[in-house]
This record gives structure tokens, sequence and C-alpha cells, in this order.
């Protein structure tokens, strides 16, 4: 099929959206696994009623047949409840197969816009197809703020958002989900995907929050498991670290002891590290006998210093030795128990575990994993667009401001600068206009420019019939006088006359 | 070969199946349901019958009592009943053996089939799922998006991109928010929902408002606004944007609803008397073809076909020419650039997928570092902003540092081929392209410029 607008042909768009449909295939396999397993439990139940059921039903007799008739009923309970389970899945089922139709028919669509050569009806379905990337992109990094926006007063006035009545709950209020609803393209993302990626590295980013990530963790351990992640060791790490910030020494211990020494065969020097950290954290706090330090909290809750054995036994626990009490350095271990550790180590390693921007590290380890997981583009579709798109766009001549003359008739230059000379290149636009700056031109090997290239004696080359139409314009809009056959330059605002040009030949 | 979309869409149709008695189309995994809701109204049946036939066992277990304590030895004696047997035990008729017989038959037969049933869609549903996911995962995956993505948008212009689409939501979308301005707020609460909703800058939004709340009037079917805006601009002489037909659509989009309102007189005297009269002259073509026949019908009193669905085509047009208007009355782009630019990266798509590949085999790198390596043909609505020169002799488009020159015979190169074809301004050379001498001293420079 041939293109309209130099587009591809369908079977690359499709390409193109390969996850649109792989996501909801891996869904649809998830959830057959369940039915399987559901049905697996359930076939092997009911097959153990039935042996007691014949069993009684062999015995041949009426107070048997009795027993059998309860336990029928007990059966028909059994599979009304089962009905109801797998009912549940099969809903999802016929869910996710609505989503697939839904995409199919999407680019039917475009199959048939492309047949019937309709270039404006493809326009609108290039438009909706950017609204799906803008919608992926909002979806992906939504930033809404539930309990900000519920002091809005756009809410305390009872305000509808959405097609919700009046209760907002948490789920639409990501804004790619209110976007694409208002679009109606729901069915054509799998926003239920994206907003828990999205809701599960805000909680890292913004709340500094764990917990829905473990809980993910947890989930998927398997899947984790077979790709060898280092998600969980680093999630732990996190919490030890973070623990340790907010002094809460024993329980970071535990933490570490927990979670963080299984890991000790593929990390040991991240462990080493971690460890060094609770005696970092002591000897930065060294000298500040009011600020927390390596304390254990004992039966009256009173804070006593630390003692010497839970030191020993964190030492005993990472380095599996004790510590030397009759080294040669012992003196130098015993003015600052630190220094056995972190004598050999750089400070920096140090401040960079309790750096903020861990955060950050942490949600690009999660959302490789959860993209990986389903076949998700890892970098935001929309901006892929953008880059190829912009380098497409961008010429030599972008980014060049055009300046109004400087013209005595404020009308004039106003309306020149408007009017005539601003372009709406989206490359040069306000907000692309930084962004394209550092990515590479287009490539071009054909001129391309207007029709009838006319020299002004400044250097200045037009399309002849440009100027002419230009200087008509001025002269009914009544912003200058022009003589006949007199043209104004809009760029120096100089007046030259027609017979000045100076027909070009460019190639 | 067949494309990918029928296929799929083959593939996809296999998912469900027809039901024979009903016609309706199932999923294969709502088969499993139908069994088991099958399975539970047969056993809730042979429950039934199983109750029956306990009650007349009963029955006949209390008339053979009272007849055996006149004959009881005779029950004794019978030796087909072993001896554990209860002495309450029931000596049946041999349709009534028959008929449990049948009961418990039924029974496990039902769950047999249910079980046999249940398994096989199941593995039907899996299997077909495997097939349409083997081709997905083989045909439909030919590359990996990520992998194109070499030029990276850094983090730190999140808040550009976040104008961009700011930009476009309101661009396009103003007029379909759930929020509009008649409330108490005005303007404000518009602006506040974009700002809170979409994060959209007010510098942005504001530029919007006004059209998005004519927009909303129009589709209450309130024209007022629109026409007072249109009416507006068109006095102001300078800026009023080139003559666009919405003062016609909206005419027409008036006379229809009044047809849809049933007011035939009304919509008559409409159509004739408020006609734009400038537009009688330039329109005449489209007043024929598109007045008179519904005039015709008003004035007959017939029905005009598909009236809501003539109003809905009519009110798209009328917001697709006032926003057009609206943005080329304020100088601002009719598309959104975000817009324009994921259009060219669509259509760009597969050369940057073709070069990946090749680069891929070949080890070839980027020609120049920083210009794309191939060239991407784009339609004139997406190009037509800056022009572009190639130095016929170089090959090269001009750039600032490298501008065009124009030769006495009016040919135009590139500096950098001027200084090599003049060896710096030290010889008179043959223009490229035509027999005519020329030395740097008599060359110009150009600049070449779209209005
Ligand atoms: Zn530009
Ligand atoms: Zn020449």
């Amino acid at each position: 099929m041939s293109s309209l607008i130099e587009e591809p042909n369908t079977d690359f768009h499709l390409k193109l959206n390969q996850q649109s449909f792989y996501i909801p295939y891996e869904l649809l396999q998830k959830n057959i696994r369940q039915v399987y397993k559901l049905v697996e439990k359930e076939t092997k139940a009911i097959q153990r009623s039935y042996d007691l059921l014949n069993r009684h039903f062999e015995r041949n007799s009426i107070d048997d047949d009795k027993i059998a008739l309860g336990e029928i009923s007990d059966l028909i309970k059994r599979i009304d409840k089962f009905e109801k389970q797998l009912s549940i899945r099969i809903d999802h089922d016929l869910e996710l197969l609505d989503r697939i139709k839904a995409r199919l028919d999407f680019f039917q669509d475009l199959d048939d816009i492309k047949a019937s050569s309709n270039k404006n009806r493809l326009l609108l379905w290039y438009q909706k197809y950017t609204n799906l990337l803008i919608g992926d992109y909002l979806l992906r990094n939504s930033r809404i703020n539930t309990t900000e926006l519920e002091s809005k007063v756009l809410l305390g006035e009872n305000r509808k958002i959405g097609n919700g009545k009046g209760n907002i709950n948490k789920t639409e209020m990501n804004s790619g989900d209110i976007f694409l609803k208002q679009q109606h393209l729901e069915q054509l993302l799998d926003h239920d995907i994206l907003i828990t990626a999205n809701k599960i590295s805000n909680a890292l980013t913004q709340s500094h929050d764990l917990t829905p990530l473990l809980k993910w963790i947890n989930e998927n351990k398997i899947y984790l498991k077979k790709r060898n992640s280092i998600l969980e060791f680093e999630t732990r790490f996190q919490e030890y670290i973070e623990l340790l910030k907010q002094g809460w020494y024993q329980r970071s211990i535990s933490c570490y002891q927990t979670y963080l020494l299984p890991f000790m065969k593929n990390n040991f020097n991240d462990l080493k590290l971690a460890a060094g950290l609770i005696l970092f954290i002591q000897y930065s706090n060294n000298g500040r006998e009011d600020t927390a330090t390596l304390y254990e909290i004992d039966d009256n809750s009173k804070m006593n210093k630390p003692s010497q054995n839970l030191i020993h036994s964190i030492y005993e626990n990472i380095f599996n030795k004790r510590i030397l009490t009759t080294n040669v350095n012992t003196d130098l271990i015993k003015n600052n128990s630190m220094h056995f550790c972190y004598g050999t180590c750089d400070t920096d390693r140090y401040q960079k575990l309790l750096s903020v921007s861990r955060w950050d590290t942490l949600k690009k380890i999660f959302l490789d994993e959860y993209y990986t997981m389903y076949g998700i583009s890892k970098n935001d579709p929309l901006l892929i667009y953008l880059s190829l798109g912009i380098s497409t766009l961008k010429t030599k001549g972008c980014l060049h401001e055009s300046i109004a003359p400087d013209l005595e008739n404020g009308e004039l230059r106003t309306y020149l600068s408007e009017k005539v000379i601003t372009n709406h290149c989206p490359v040069c636009s306000e907000s692309f206009a930084k962004i394209s700056k550092n990515l590479p031109y287009a490539h071009h090997t054909k001129s391309r420019l207007f029709e009838n290239p006319v020299m002004l004696p400044n250097g200045n080359v037009y399309d002849a019939q440009r100027l002419k139409d230009l200087a008509k314009t001025l002269k009914k809009k009544e912003l200058c006088i022009l003589e006949k056959e007199q043209i104004i330059d809009p760029i120096d605002g100089k007046r030259y006359s027609e017979t000045d040009f100076v027909k070009m030949y460019p190639t | 070969m067949v494309g990918l979309l029928p296929t799929l869409q083959n593939e996809f149709q296999k998912f469900y199946t027809q039901q024979e008695s009903t016609g309706e189309t199932q999923s294969n995994l709502q088969q499993c349901l139908n069994d088991t809701r099958e399975f539970r109204m047969n056993l809730r049946k042979l429950k039934a019958h199983l109750n029956k036939q306990i009650q007349e066992q009963e029955q006949q277990q209390q008339q053979q009592q009272q007849s055996a304590s006149t004959s009881n030895i005779n029950l004794n004696s019978n030796s087909l009943i072993p001896d554990q047997t209860p002495d309450h035990e029931v000596v049946l008729d041999s349709k009534a053996v028959k008929r449990r017989k049948l009961i418990i038959e039924k029974v496990n037969k039902s769950h047999k089939q249910w079980e046999y049933s249940i398994r096989k869609n199941l593995k039907t549903s899996s299997q077909q799922y495997n097939k349409f996911g083997k081709i997905i995962s083989n045909r439909l995956k030919e590359f990996d998006i990520d992998n194109v993505y070499s030029n990276k948008i850094s983090n730190l212009r999140r808040k550009d991109i976040d104008d961009a689409i700011g930009y476009h939501i309101t661009r396009y979308n103003v007029g379909d928010l759930p929020i509009s301005s008649n409330g108490s707020g005005g303007e404000e609460d518009i602006l506040q929902y974009l700002k809170t909703v979409y994060n959209v800058d007010e510098g942005i939004s504001k530029k919007f408002v006004e059209m998005g709340t004519i927009i909303q009037d129009l589709k209450r079917e309130d024209s007022t606004s629109c026409s007072r805006w249109l009416r507006l601009k068109e006095n102001d002489n300078i800026y009023r944007p080139e003559f666009s037909s919405l003062e016609f659509e909206l005419y027409i989009f008036n006379a229809l609803q009044s047809i849809k309102k049933g007011e035939d007189i009304q919509a008559a005297k409409y159509f004739i008397q408020e006609i734009p009269k400038k537009l009688v002259m330039k329109k005449e073509k489209e007043i024929f073809s598109k007045i008179s026949p519904l005039l015709t019908s008003v004035i007959l009193g017939e029905k005009v076909p598909n009236l809501e669905l003539l109003i809905n085509e009519q009110l798209e047009k009328c917001i697709s020419l006032f926003t057009t208007d609206f943005c080329s009355y304020y100088n601002l782009p009719i598309d959104s650039p975000i817009f324009l630019i994921t259009l060219s990266g669509l259509i760009s798509f597969q050369f940057f997928i073709k070069y990946k590949s090749i680069r891929a085999t070949a080890h070839v790198d980027w020609s120049t570092k920083d210009e794309l390596p191939f060239d991407v043909k784009l339609p004139e609505f997406l190009t037509h902003f800056h022009p572009v020169f190639i130095c016929p002799v170089l090959k090269e488009e001009t750039t600032e540092e490298n501008p065009p020159f124009s030769l006495s015979c009016h040919h135009i190169i590139s500096r950098k081929a001027l200084d090599r074809l003049s060896k710096n301004g030290a010889v008179t050379f043959k223009c490229p392209y035509c027999p005519v001498n020329s030395s740097r001293a008599k060359t110009n420079r150009v600049e070449f410029l779209q209005i």
C-alpha cells in the first residue's frame, strides 16, 4: 500500500507497537496459569469427594445414601465457589482479549484510512497515536500528589475530575489515566501495568518508602531469581541504610543478618561496605554525645553507650573473625573503634551510600526488571520518538532567531515580526529549542527551496511571488505605503523595486 | 505473504468459539465456566432424584417393617444380604434398584464429562494463546525500540517536555475538560484544573482558555460566543485571520439545530434571512449544494435523514475551523510542536532501524557526529519551515559558518567551495555550472529566507 505522507506501512506500525500485543499476551498467560492451578486444585478436591461419595454408594444403605446426599450438597457448594473464582479469572481473560481486540481495531483503522487515501483522517489517526504516546509518558511519570490535590480548591468545592462521582480514588489520580480516559484511549494502553510501576517508583523517589517495592519483590521472587537480579539485595541494602540513618541500630543489624547475609556469596564487597557503614556513622557522630550513635536500647528504654560486645559481634558476623584484642594495633583500634575498617575505605564510598541519589538508582534497577518482565521498552517511547523526530526535522537554519527590522512604524514591525518572519518550526519552538540543541541535524542531499528565488540587492533571497503578495497585503491593511512594483524586505524593512529582483539559479 | 494484521486477526478469532445452541461467540475459557455450571446443575438435579429415591426407600422400608413383624424369619433367611447388613435393610424392588444405579452412574458420568471437558477447553485455550504468542514474539518482534535511542534527551529537560505536553493537551483538549468556566471560579477553574492534573503552566493554558470556553459553548450547541468572537476579530483589520468558512459553517450548524428542534418555519426563516450576506457571492456553489436540499426538506416538511449525525459532523467542522482561526489570529502554531515532531519520529523510525542493523553488520559509524547519516523524506507540511541549500560543489548543506555565495552568473555555491575554486581568491575561475568566469571579488553572500 502506498503511503500518503511518507508514513510506514501497517506491518511496520504493528512491529513498532509489538509491546502493546505482548503485554496483554503475557497477562493472558499469567492468568491462564492461575486458571490451571485453580482447576488442578479443584479437580483433585472434587475427585476426593467423589471417592468418598462412591464408597458410600457402594455400601448400598439408606443411611449411607443419606450421607452421600449431604456429600453431594457440599460438592455443589464447592463447585459454586469454584465457579465464582473461575468467573473472576475469566472476566480478566475477557478484559485482556478486549484490549487486544481494541488494538487490532486501532490498526485496522489505520489500514482502512491508508486504503481510502484520506490525508485528513490519517492526520487525525496520528493525533490519536501521539496522544497515546503522551498518555504512556504521563502514566510512567505522573507525579500527582493526592494529599496536595485534596487540599486544592478544585476538589474542596466538590467538582468532579474524570468520570468519577465525587469521590476520587487514588488510582484515578494518575494524570495519564485521566488523560487516556478523556481521550477514550484507555483500551489501547496497559495502564494497570504502567500505573503499578509508577506507584512503586514514586514511593521510592518521593516518599522514600520501600514497602510497595518489597511487596512486588516478594510476589516475583522466582522471576527475579531466574534473572539473577540484584534488585532484592539493593532494596534490602537500602532498607538497612535507612534504618541506620534513622538511628535504629538494633533493627538495622537484624535487617543485616536476616536479609543481607544471605547474599554473602555474590555481594561480599557490598556487605563489607554495609558493615563498615554502621561504624562510619558512629565515627561521624563521635564527639557528639547527644546524637544517636551505636547505642543499645536496654529494657528501661534508656540509651546506653554502645556496648563493646555489640561492635564485636557485628565484626564477627561480617568478617568471620574476632577482633584481635592482643594485636599490635590494639591501641589504634581502641583509640578509634573505626580504624580497622574505616582506614582502608574512603569516606566517599560511605557518603555515596547515604546519598539521596541511591533512590534514583534503586528506581532504575526496579524499572529495568519490571519493564523487562513485560517486554516494555526501558526508555519512555515518547522520548524516543521525539529524539528521532527532532533530528529528522532539525535543519542548519534551526535555532537562529530572525529579528524583525527596527522600524519606526510599530504596527508594521509587529506585523512583520509576528505574521511574516516567525515560523512555527517545531524544533525552534520554545519547548523544544533547548532539547534540540544537543541533537544531531537531519541529513539532506537535495536543496529544498522555494519556487522562484530572487535576490534583492542586500543579498536576501526570497520567493518572488511571496514578496509581491506581502506587499499587496501590507497595502491592503494600510500598514505601509508602497508604490507600484515596490516591495518590502521583511528582514531589513527596506523597500525595493521589483525591477531589482535578480533571478537566482541555486542548482 | 499475508500481512501481519490479518494474521493476527485470524488467530485472534480462534480465541472464541461460536455456540451451536445460541449462535453467540464465547471465549474458550468461558467454555470452562459453562462446563462447570452444567456440572453443578446436573448434580443438583441428580441430588433431587437421589433424595426422592431415598424417600421412596424409606416409605418402602416402613411398609416392609410392618409386614416384617409378621414374617421376620423370611427376611433373615435372605441369603443375598450380607451378614453385617443392618436389620432395617430393605429389599428393593428391581425397578428401584435400577433407578438408584442409574443415578449413581449419572453422578459419576457428569463428573467425568466435566473433568474431561474443562481440561480439554483449558488446553485449547492455552494452545491458542501459545500460537498467538509465537506470532507476537517471532514475527512481530523484529527490533527493540530502545536500540535506536542513541541521542538521549537529558533528564534535565523534563520540564520542557512537560511544557510541550501541557501545550498539546491544552491546545487540543481544553474544550473537553470536565470542568467549565461557567462555575463560580470562571476561567480560573480551567487554569487550575490544567495545572493540577497536567501541571500545565499558566503561561501556556492562559493562551487557550478563551478558546476552550467557546468550544464548550459550541458543544452545548450554543454558537453565540463563537460568532461574537468572529465578529470582534473581523473588525481587527490587521490581525484578522485570512478568510475561512467558519461563519458559513456556523450558519449551517445553527440551521441544522433549528430543524432538530422541529421549528420548521423558524428554520426556513433562518435559512433565508440569516445567511451571511457577504457569503452569498463567495459561496454560491456550497450554498446551492448544501443548503438547498435542507431548505427543500424543511419547506416540504420532510424529515432530514441522519440529522444527529449531520449536526455532529457540523460541530466537529466548526470546532476545527474555529481552533485554526483562533491559533492563526494569536499567531499560535496550528498543530502542536509535539505532534509534528512525534509524527516525524514515526516516519523516520524505519530509517533509524535499518541504519542500526546495517551498522551492526558492517561496523560503519555515523558519518558526521552531529548529522544523521541518512536522508529521511518527509511530507511538505513538516519541512516548509526552513529553506535548505546544498552546495552543488561540496554536496554539503550551507551553514552560518559556510554560507552560500552567488557568483556573477547567479549560480550559488558555498564559501568553502568558492575558496577552493578561487584558490582563496587568488585566481579567477570558471563557474562549475556555466561557462561564465568569476572572481571572488565579484561574489555576493546570499541568504535564503522563507516567508
Ligand atoms: Zn527550525
Ligand atoms: Zn554559472
